[in-house]
């Protein structure tokens, strides 16, 4: 099932936007969408930017944090309990005095990171440019010569090559092309410097800044030599950090730590960490020209309820709670509310599309045909256990939650083990018949085409249903996958029945009544359309094409509908081959004495299951996308992304 | 050796489709855009995915998606009959106008904060397979920066690497930049291609560039005057008829007045004659182009290709009548805008 999905606006003075966010927006599963472009009619509005006042704070926090002993288990946990009894002042006081204390300890650490990072950023300048021979300190020195490296896109040095580039004054050298630039470095007199740096700008040509000396050392020799240099440096100094890290937590745990508690420090951490987010939400907030702030987004009925209650008493703010088919910019978002049963089979849907929110969730009908279908084609009852098995041993090893569907079609191949009585291919009196039995053959097939019938049947119905939502009341009445479709599909498959069973004058009256009628709906639903929206062009050209047309449209909708059910031949040929397939893993295990080989039998186990578990797996998703699906599902929805907090 | 008959006789077919002069008449006749929508619709291959839509309040860029994609239903169905991969991938290049034209219009909507709410379905029907990702991320990118890094690892990267660096409100470089992209992404393709198609588009597609650069040269010359060396990343580096050099000496012209003689002079000086409607006399000498590859050589991609030019001039043409009726424009004013 879908969520139902509410549209909320809340407006209120703009001094009042953080503890709004704070107080109430942030404990909720909202969507926030950016306001001023859902309100594009709205003269005046501005978005609420700006820099965020705790992100220094919590950088430096979160930096400090690698300094403590790890927090005693639970201590994360608690924080986030007792946040709300710490405000903004209390938890950066916190910050600070730790970080007072740890100052002095941590500032040999800064400055080894400092060198480390000069080091780290040259090497980085320098790369590209490595191949290249020259003495650097030999070009720095140029007087009469300026240079600049950098690099430009491959498309735009084209551009300079065709267009340029035969002008004398500039000389490019070319280092290395990297994906879609090229580095490089180009050469021009001092005195016309200006006007080759401006074409190589409007070539978007971007210049790297490159250091004449690092770590308080003048860079000589060529850049690999230079390069090479400084990775030993950087050796170096990573060693020294190490040592420097283990000093500085002794520390931290020697006094920091006893001070103020890791716990403490946590809660300010934690603090800080609510305050910056909540500080980020008010980019999707918009400031009206009097100074009064709106917010808009997507949230559950439910949650737009509790918030609704819990906002009432509230004289600074407004809410308006809308309903989803409000005639507003965007689409409502999905939010799926599954069944857990059905919860791992999702895993399909969205490999398909979510489901847009006025279609039908496609999930439990997935789960159920999916399972059947599977259990079928892959009826074993050793099998099927190890299927399920293997797939919970993978949900409890993983907790992925896509493994639980191994967990459900191997029950169902274990069900159908029963019912057609085999055992890691071994046979027994199961509930109906073998499939290894020749006079088991037609039957099967039979049943499985019924089947596929059946879920065609139900695939009609739900995009009837689909039609009637989202009020398309043409398709729902008169598209082969409408009403006029359901019709005479059902009716072709009685037609069948009637005539298998001997009752071919009940069959002809059956196609009068509800073959011809349908069909000529379908066929001309176009013109159809046209006359009851009074149109009188209801075809082009001539009326002998027109129909000649109309002929080919139902021929090959016909076919269509029996290509469809046809397909579902292969839920029997896969139960048939499955078996056939343990018949002869049986036969070739089967030596001179007449015993079978264990060996042989295990391996051929494993070598059945895994190939056609494979083979099923992709055939019943197969039968899944495209005879089903392809009916009733369009899967264009946009998923209910609620900010994080 | 690729066989072309069957290909030429679904063009001949599709190509039958096409809307005339007279059709295009009982449009310009009509009062209001649900009129012009309604007799549209009842045009051949128009009425799936014009029927049931909002006919009140459609505006151009939703019109045009449309119109875009239901041309695009055909156009893959042309690429189904070619199985040379180097024809395909030369016919599938003359349609990435289309898929630059959906780019251009996402950063315009990015930069200037319209967001676009509807015509997802149109937008991924025309880019087809080349996917530009997350879609739906794509179109609520905060700013060109962000559009640009979203588009990594696609195909369109490269074409948004120019001007990464410039502050993220320059549309127009990231514009040129797909223009220029495009230009020789088709040249590229055109110069894979089978060689009788090879000998026949080589010209068509150097006869466009080298009217595009000249095009391109004459507004930024009319908007920048004095910064000739900025023109360049604008230009395609490429040219059939019209040499760098040439190209280079237009853009060191002092004056318009000057421009316009060194046009005179080159050899697109007869096609290129008024200077403030310049876009419809490539789009008119285009069509002379196309036709005269298309009959000296049936035996290659040419006629497919202009089909392709002529339904996207017809998409053009139909999009223009829908904006002319809007604003209540007179029957003479309609007509100047369509090219036949």
């Amino acid at each position: 099932m879908i969520e139902t999905m509410k549209y909320i606006n809340i407006m209120g003075p703009v001094d009042d936007v953080d503890r709004v966010i704070e107080r109430y927006v942030s404990r909720y599963d909202i969507q926030l969408e950016r306001t001023a472009r859902e309100l594009p009619n709205e003269k005046g509005l501005t978005e609420l930017t700006g820099p965020n006042p705790y992100a220094r704070a919590l950088a430096e926090a979160d930096e400090m944090a690698g300094l403590l002993p790890p927090a005693p288990a639970g201590a994360r946990e608690g924080a986030r309990a007792r946040v709300p009894s710490m405000g903004a002042e209390e938890a950066l006081e916190v910050i600070r005095r730790f970080s007072e204390h740890m100052g002095e300890v941590s500032s040999n650490l800064s400055g080894l990171r400092g060198r480390r990072d000069g080091c780290v950023s040259a090497i980085a300048a320098l790369e590209p440019f490595s191949e290249l021979e020259f003495d650097f300190e030999l070009i720095m020195g140029f007087e009469f010569i300026r240079f600049a490296f950098g690099r430009m896109p491959t498309m735009n040095f084209k551009q300079f090559e065709a267009f340029i580039y035969e002008d004398s004054e500039i000389l490019f050298v070319h280092a290395r092309t990297v994906g879609d630039y090229l580095y490089g470095i180009y050469f021009a007199p001092e005195s016309c410097m200006d006007k080759v740096d401006s074409i190589f700008s409007s070539l978007h040509f971007e210049k790297t800044p490159i250091p004449t000396s690092v770590n308080g050392e003048e860079l000589s020799g060529s850049p690999s030599q230079i390069i090479g240099r400084l990775r030993s440096e950087l050796d170096g100094l990573n060693a020294s950090i190490v040592e420097a890290d283990r000093a500085t937590m002794e520390e931290a745990h020697a006094g920091g730590a006893g001070a103020m508690g890791a716990a403490r420090f946590e809660e300010a951490r934690e603090a800080l960490r609510r305050l910056h987010s909540c500080h980020e939400m008010r980019r999707y907030a918009a400031k009206t020209p009097n100074d009064f702030y709106i917010m808009v987004g997507w949230t559950t009925e439910s949650s737009a309820r509790r918030l609704e209650a819990e906002t009432a008493g509230d004289d600074r703010l407004v809410l308006i709670s809308e309903g989803a088919n409000v005639s507003i910019l965007s689409k409502p978002p999905t939010k799926l509310r599954t069944l857990r049963f059905f919860r791992p089979f999702e895993f399909f849907v969205r490999m398909y599309g979510l489901p847009s929110y006025d279609e039908i969730d496609p999930t439990a009908f997935v789960a159920v045909t999916y399972s059947i279908l599977f259990g079928m084609m892959f009826a074993d009852v050793g099998q099927g256990a190890v299927l399920m098995l293997a797939g919970l041993a993978i949900y409890l090893l993983r907790r992925a939650r896509t493994a639980l569907i191994a967990c459900v079609v191997g029950f169902h191949s274990m069900a159908f083990g029963f019912v057609f009585g085999s055992f890691f291919g071994m046979e027994f009196d199961g509930l109906w018949l073998h499939p290894a039995e020749p006079d088991s053959i037609d039957t099967i097939l039979l049943y499985s085409v019924g089947i596929g019938a059946f879920i065609i049947i139900v695939s009609i119905a739900f995009n009837i249903a689909n039609s009637l939502r989202k009020r398309a009341f043409k398709d729902m009445l008169l598209h082969p996958n409408g009403l006029a479709g359901v019709i005479f599909y059902g009716a072709l498959v009685t037609i069948v029945l009637l005539t298998a069973y001997g009752s071919p004058g009940t069959a002809g009256k059956v196609a009068l009544a509800f073959v011809v009628l349908p069909m000529a709906l379908m066929s001309f639903r176009e013109p159809i359309g046209k006359l009851i929206s009074g149109r009188r062009d209801i075809y082009k050209g001539s009326f002998g094409l027109f129909l000649f047309e109309t002929l080919i449209g139902a021929f090959e909708v016909t076919l269509g509908y029996f290509s469809n059910t046809v397909s579902f031949v292969r839920v029997g040929a896969f139960a048939l081959s499955h078996a056939s397939m343990m018949h002869v893993v049986f036969m070739l295990s089967r030596g001179a004495g007449g015993g079978s080989n264990p060996v042989t039998v295990v391996l051929g186990n494993v070598l059945v299951m895994a190939l056609e578990g494979l083979l099923v797996a992709i055939q019943v998703l197969r039968l899944e996308f495209y005879e089903m699906f392809g009916r009733f599902y369009e899967g264009g929805g946009r998923e209910f992304k609620p900010v994080e907090y | 050796m690729t066989d072309y008959g069957g290909l030429n006789a679904k063009i001949g077919a599709l190509s039958g489709r096409l809307l005339g002069p007279g059709d295009y008449e009982s449009l310009i006749g009509l009062r209001t855009v649900p009129e012009v929508v309604l007799r549209l619709v009842g045009f051949e291959g128009y009425s799936d995915l014009l029927g049931g839509i909002g006919q009140d309040g459609i505006h151009r860029g939703q019109i045009e998606g449309r119109l875009t994609s239901l041309a695009f239903r055909d156009f893959n169905g042309i690429l189904t009959y070619i199985t040379d991969p180097s024809l395909r991938e030369c016919v599938s290049a003359f349609l990435l106008r289309h898929k630059v034209g959906i780019l251009k219009y996402l950063i315009g909507s990015v930069v200037n904060g319209h967001k676009v709410t509807g015509g997802l379905a149109e937008i991924r029907a025309i880019l087809g397979k080349d996917s530009v990702g997350d879609l739906p991320g794509l179109i609520d990118s905060a700013d060109l920066a962000e559009f640009r890094g979203r588009l990594r690892g696609t195909r369109f990267a490269s074409a948004m690497a120019a001007g990464a660096g410039l502050p993220t409100s320059d549309i127009q470089t990231a514009e040129a930049g797909l223009d220029v992209w495009h230009s020789m992404t088709l040249w590229k393709s055109v110069g894979k291609a089978p060689k009788e198609s090879r000998d026949a588009l080589a010209p068509v597609v150097g006869a466009e560039i080298d009217m595009q650069n000249i095009i391109w040269l004459y507004r930024l010359k009319a908007s920048f005057p004095s910064a000739p060396k900025g023109y360049y990343s604008s230009l395609v580096p490429l040219g059939r008829r019209l040499r760098s050099g040439a190209l280079v000496a237009m853009a060191e012209t002092r004056t318009l007045r000057e421009l316009r003689e060194a046009v005179a002079e080159s050899p697109y000086g007869g096609l290129l004659t008024d200077f403030d409607r310049l876009d419809r006399c490539l789009l008119t000498a285009m069509g002379g182009i196309y036709r005269d590859a298309s009959v000296g050589h049936r035996g290659s991609a040419a006629p497919t290709v202009r089909y392709l030019f002529r339904r996207g001039l017809e998409i053009r043409n139909v999009t223009s009548i829908i904006e002319c009726v809007r604003y209540g424009l007179g029957r003479e004013e309609m007509l100047a805008h369509l090219i036949c």
